[in-house]
């Protein structure tokens, strides 16, 4: 149930991105206080899961409930499947939500919670419960289909509200940090399930979380919100190794920030010492900000003359994580945060040419 | 907002049924509101009491329930405002509702202050005939405070029931 090919799907809401969600210039700014969200552009395939991530208080949750239509634009327009749905009604949009608490309605059985959105639809009895019960068998909680939900696990009880948020054929699917009350091993089961389970239903996805690990795992795209505005919006990969700027690169994965000065067209200046970097086209004399991903750094044994962007290091903490080591090291007049599998000491490291990246100013 | 409207609701319990009986005794005495001895005034009096009560223990079971991200998702899911109110916000809310009423109606079987003043011996309720009955007939006033009893003890046993079994469910679904 782990290995979902993404590779598989080609990726077909590039071409198609007039349908799914698309939202042009949003604005909501709470009365009184200078929070929400300004100026947001986001367009979401059919079949694509984006990932909002940002840190609490960016506004990623009100950017859902403006697509869902629990709040309402100030300004700049929304479509859901190329209808214009700015001012539209919450049950208009017919969007599918999957709220963190779960909210499935504790008087009825799990499979009444999925026939709801059918029930308030009109549709028959007999097929309220074929539907219902197609939907849990997607979800694989066919069996349980006659509990009420205090009787089912948090997980479960997530599997439920997906499969009822889903059993509509909604335009879009909106999850609010589905996975944060979840234990750590059921969360990584319904990473996997929420993935499955969106591309098998080919459905344009929002998911909010302030986890990394998530939106890296899960998405087709990322985007970067922070104090109400988008930071950047890109594939895992590409945030991750090209970020925007110093914030991305901090709050998705670890980094080493460094200010430098540049001395050539190939090399810089920085507290942990002069660095040859790839050719670029900044200034001479110029301040920079470099960014080194502190698995990119490799430790070495000792000073081999003839290899560039070697530095002697001292040690100041080490993390042991089994697998690999988080280490803090000082080097010249700076600190490095580097990571590694190997078990030795470390006395030098080198900074491969290729790992050192220019960031543009915040 | 919020708060003011809690305030407004719970006034009740803090002011004395007596300075309320006076309140419509002045009000409904007049030309204009010639109500004063109906029975209807004597239902909105005793719903004016026994209000605080009964939304104490349905605000509270609101606030644990999340019925307020029920209702979001039940709209969410295409319900209209009735059919969120017929098929979640009822329902969740039975227990409380159920206990809430219970309590309201032990109130308002024993209230005397109020009820007397405002409906002197015209619609006699229970406590007005007890304090009848112990002037003539002690027989039948001692009878009538055994059963006054019985229907006490009946009210907290059910409202102890009810809300036991919305605790309940919510423990299992918090």
């Amino acid at each position: 149930m782990s290995a979902v090919s993404v590779a598989a799907k080609p990726r077909a809401w590039e071409e198609h991105a007039s349908l799914g969600v698309s939202l042009r210039g949003a604005r909501f700014v709470y009365p009184g206080a200078n929070a929400g969200i300004f100026d947001v552009t986001l367009d979401i395939a059919p079949g694509e899961l984006m990932v909002c991530i940002g840190p609490s208080g960016c506004g990623k949750t009100t950017l859902l409930k403006l697509i869902a239509g629990f709040l309402r634009l100030q300004a700049g327009t929304l479509q859901l499947g190329g209808e214009n749905m700015a001012a539209a009604s919450v049950r208009a949009r017919e969007c599918g939500v999957v709220f963190q608490s779960y909210a499935l309605f504790p008087h009825m059985r799990v499979w009444e919670n999925v026939a709801y959105p059918l029930r308030v639809r009109g549709v028959a009895m007999s097929e309220r419960r074929r539907r219902a019960a197609a939907m849990l068998e997607l979800v694989g909680l066919s069996d349980l289909a006659q509990r009420v939900p205090a009787q089912l696990s948090g997980g479960q009880q997530q599997r439920v509200a997906l499969a009822r948020a889903l059993v509509f054929e909604p335009r879009a699917l909106l999850l609010d940090e589905p996975l944060s009350a979840l234990d750590a091993a059921t969360r990584l089961t319904m990473r996997d399930e929420i993935r499955r389970i969106q591309k098998t239903q080919h459905i344009a996805s929002l998911l909010i979380t302030h986890d990394q690990d998530e939106a890296l795992s899960l998405a087709d795209r990322i985007a970067v919100l922070r104090e109400g505005r988008l930071l950047q919006v890109a594939a895992p990969r590409e945030i991750y190794d090209r970020p925007a700027n110093a914030f991305v690169a901090t709050f998705l994965g670890r980094a080493n920030l460094l200010d430098a000065t540049v001395t050539g067209r190939d090399s810089v200046r920085t507290p942990i010492g002069a660095l040859a970097t790839l050719a670029h086209d900044v200034a001479v004399g110029a301040k920079a900000q470099l960014l080194i991903r502190p698995e990119r750094i490799l430790p070495c044994s000792s000073h081999a003359p003839g290899i560039e962007n070697i530095l002697p290091v001292q040690l100041r903490r080490e993390h042991f994580f089994g697998a690999s080591r988080h280490i803090e090291l000082t080097a010249g007049g700076g600190e490095l945060k580097i990571e590694t599998s190997e078990r030795g000491p470390v006395t030098h490291v080198r900074v491969p040419r290729e790992a050192v990246q220019f960031l543009s100013p915040t | 907002m919020r708060a003011a409207a809690r305030v407004l609701y719970q006034l009740p319990v803090a002011l004395p049924a007596l300075v309320l009986a006076f309140g419509f005794i002045l009000a409904f005495s007049s030309e204009t509101l010639p109500w004063l001895g109906s029975v209807w005034l004597l239902v909105a009096g005793h719903t004016v009491l026994g209000l605080p009560y009964f939304l104490q223990a349905v605000v509270a079971d609101m606030q644990r329930l999340g019925l307020r991200t029920l209702e979001d998702a039940a709209e969410s899911l295409g319900s209209t405002a009735l059919q969120r109110f017929i098929d979640v916000v009822v329902p969740a809310l039975r227990h409380s509702i159920l206990s809430g009423l219970i309590v309201v109606a032990a109130l308002s079987i024993g209230e005397f202050q109020f009820t007397n003043l405002v409906a002197g011996f015209l619609n006699r309720t229970y406590p007005v005939v007890l304090l009848q009955a112990f002037y003539g007939a002690t027989g039948f006033a001692c009878a009538a405070t055994v059963i006054l009893l019985g229907l006490a003890l009946t009210a907290s046993i059910a409202g102890a029931l009810s809300a036991g079994g919305a605790t309940r469910v919510a423990a299992a679904n918090p």
